[in-house]
């Protein structure tokens, strides 16, 4: 099946402010990276905070031009399009933000909210259009006339939901979409948008630091550490036999884990000035010289399960 | 089990905001021991906070908090002390941690200055040795490289870093109970296993007490000796903490447990939401969480719910517990 999304060696770079006359410091917040994403499947995005994660989740849907390598969007290159052309594009990839508090205007009525966008994108944008994207999410049409602020937290990011989805995407990113929320709140968020996914043929890349949340949601996983893909597989394998010690580290640290403690020293470099070689060996219990000298390729395991470590000698 | 006399004991603790019209907190009873880690569990919303708020009463002046019950602190109410002679407890033997370090830490200070401030204030510690000890405490939380951190300001750490500075003030005193409000919430999984880790490592070293609140039951395992589970103000299930996680006998915590991703016995990842949501400051009449309980039946709307006994020290403040089990 050709990927929805694909990213060829994408790397994304920021400049930092000037230190001297010739050093131009830049922060790699994404390096190399490479993945599909099928119609209707969910690729779960993990890591630390500094891992790139949110990066890597901007330059996906071009809202954020990538520094190296290519995205495609049904095979077109996102980078090679004219602004008009990619602002067409963006009615068939959406995003849901972490805080639905800050993506909602609070001024405004959320049916406006909703109504705008298919407005923006060409769509029919009628009371009963608004009130069907509303219905999708469990609301009433009767909630339309109303303002961000008289609805919970959970409510609102059913609505952030409901705008997103209401232009019909086949692909939606989604940030950290429950990590505010209450964990009652949480559940009720992730069945939602696992029906929609079933109902829509929905795509998604869903980044969240909750690995448990992560293995419900993800047909496969990415592990990112410093802008760089650690380990990638079907989320089966990833949760019940990670291979790169990152990933087992990961799991390990998440609370109520059975698995054998492998606590990380010490925490994440700066990504302006990642280690030599493996940007994990700084942290990483198994590190052997050799890992300093370069950066292990990804190599591939199984069909679809690559890892970017160079011992395969470890029990993790 | 630790059986040791209770350090802290909370009792008929019930907290109301702006003369009474807001109701937190009603009736709490806790208890804590030497050496024992009590987590108090809930939602946003639950009172938990107000509880860990309401034992060092550090509500804003414009609260209109109005607390009542007995907080006995080794004997002493300390919810009937004046503000000067509580001041003395604050710090000295009770400390608070709070979600947010970079909020509870001074910008414009370095953190050793900060450190050895409390150090100063609580116990007159002269300002080379009050350095000294602030460099021992930076270590003992786990900095690397305290020497070259101490004079470090807080924007200069890391989320993780800060919170450990916040650990070392609040340990400046060595005091007997430590209460962390979210300590690791914000902080990546990684760093929250740290953090966790260094907690232990501290109270097994100095024997303080710890109330830990949390709305993740999944962290409490970890580290809790009991579990008291708060419900819209109240506490709705109490008990040591294998027990609570195994068999909970209220069906609240079976829903918070249900709620959270895990793998059913066909090993599918299943979780369910709980129907509805908590009420706020306004109650309703009988047992709480009846509206949004699948077990309730008309008696339990009737009248306010008491605790009863599930199991030796095993409270829950349902009425239908057996059929739980």
């Amino acid at each position: 099946m050709t990927p929805l999304v694909s990213l060829r060696g994408v790397s994304r770079h920021f400049p930092l402010p000037r230190r001297g006359l010739f050093t131009r410091p830049v922060l790699r917040a994404v390096q190399q990276v490479s993945f599909d994403v099928a119609p209707g499947e969910v690729v779960g995005l993990v890591g630390e905070s500094g891992s790139g994660k949110s990066t890597l989740g901007r330059v996906a849907l071009g809202l954020l031009p990538a520094t190296d390598g290519a995205v495609l969007f049904e095979g077109q290159d996102l980078g090679a399009l004219r602004p008009a052309q990619l602002r067409a594009m963006r009615r068939h990839m959406q995003m849901v933000f972490q805080d639905p508090f800050a993506s909602l205007n609070p001024r405004r009525s959320i049916g406006g909210a909703i109504a705008e966008v298919l407005k923006l994108h060409g769509l029919p944008h009628g009371e009963t259009d608004v009130a069907g994207a509303l219905a999708r999410v469990g609301l009433e049409a009767a909630d339309m006339k109303r303002r961000p602020r008289q609805f919970s937290g959970g409510q609102r990011q059913r609505i952030a939901i409901a705008r997103a989805l209401a232009v019909r995407p086949r692909f939606l990113v989604a940030d950290e979409p429950v990590s505010a929320l209450d964990v009652s709140v949480q559940a009720g968020i992730l069945k939602l948008l696992q029906e929609l996914r079933g109902e829509l043929g929905l795509a998604m890349l869903f980044i969240s630091h909750d690995l448990t949340v992560v293995e419900a949601m993800a047909d496969r996983v990415l592990v990112l550490y410093l802008g760089r893909v650690m380990e990638a597989g079907p989320a089966r394998e990833i949760f019940r036999a990670p291979r790169h010690p990152y990933t087992a580290a990961l799991l390990a640290s998440a609370p109520g884990s059975k698995r054998r403690e492998m606590l990380l020293q010490g925490e994440i470099p700066s990504p302006a000035s990642p280690p030599s070689g493996c940007v994990f060996r700084t942290r990483c219990p198994f590190a052997w010289t050799a890992c300093a000298e370069e950066v292990p390729p990804l190599r591939s395991l199984a069909p679809g399960h690559e890892k970017a470590c160079i011992r395969d000698d470890l029990a993790l | 089990m630790k059986l040791a006399a209770p350090v802290l004991e909370v009792s008929g603790l019930s907290v109301a905001f702006r003369g009474g019209a807001i109701q937190a907190v009603d009736g709490v009873d806790l208890s804590i021991g030497a050496g024992e880690t009590l987590a108090v569990v809930g939602e946003s919303g639950s009172g938990k906070s107000v509880t860990a708020l309401a034992v060092l009463r550090l509500f804003g002046r414009d609260d209109g908090a109005v607390a009542r019950g007995r907080i006995l602190w080794r004997g002493e109410d300390l919810l009937a002390m004046p503000e000067p002679v509580l001041r003395r407890y604050r710090g000295r033997e009770i400390a608070i941690i709070f979600q947010d370090p970079g909020a509870s830490l001074n910008p414009v200070f370095p953190i050793g200055e900060q450190i050895a401030e409390v150090l100063r204030r609580h116990n007159g510690t002269p300002k080379r040795q009050a350095r000294a000890q602030a460099l021992t405490l930076l270590r003992d939380v786990g900095i690397a490289d305290p020497e070259r951190r101490i004079d470090a300001y807080p924007h200069q750490l890391s989320g993780g870093m800060r919170q450990r500075v916040m650990i070392a003030i609040a340990l400046a005193c060595a005091p007997k109970l430590l209460i962390a409000d979210e300590p690791t919430t914000a902080l990546d999984v990684t760093i929250q296993a740290q953090i966790l880790r260094l907690l232990k490592a501290l109270q097994a070293r100095t024997g303080m007490g710890l109330m830990f609140i949390t709305h993740d039951l999944e962290l409490v395992a970890d580290i809790a000796d009991r579990i008291a589970v708060m419900y819209a103000g109240q506490v709705v299930e109490a008990g040591p903490a294998a027990a609570v996680l195994a068999r909970p006998a209220h069906p609240y915590t079976r829903a918070l447990l249900d709620c959270r991703p895990h793998h059913d016995a066909e090993g599918v990842v299943r979780f369910a939401p709980i129907p509805g949501a908590p009420p706020r400051g306004v109650f309703p009449q009988g047992c709480r969480f009846a509206p949004r309980c699948a077990l309730a039946e008309e008696a339990c709307r009737a009248a306010a719910m008491p605790l009863a006994t599930a199991a030796p020290r095993h409270e829950t403040r349902c009425r239908c517990w057996e059929v739980l089990a």
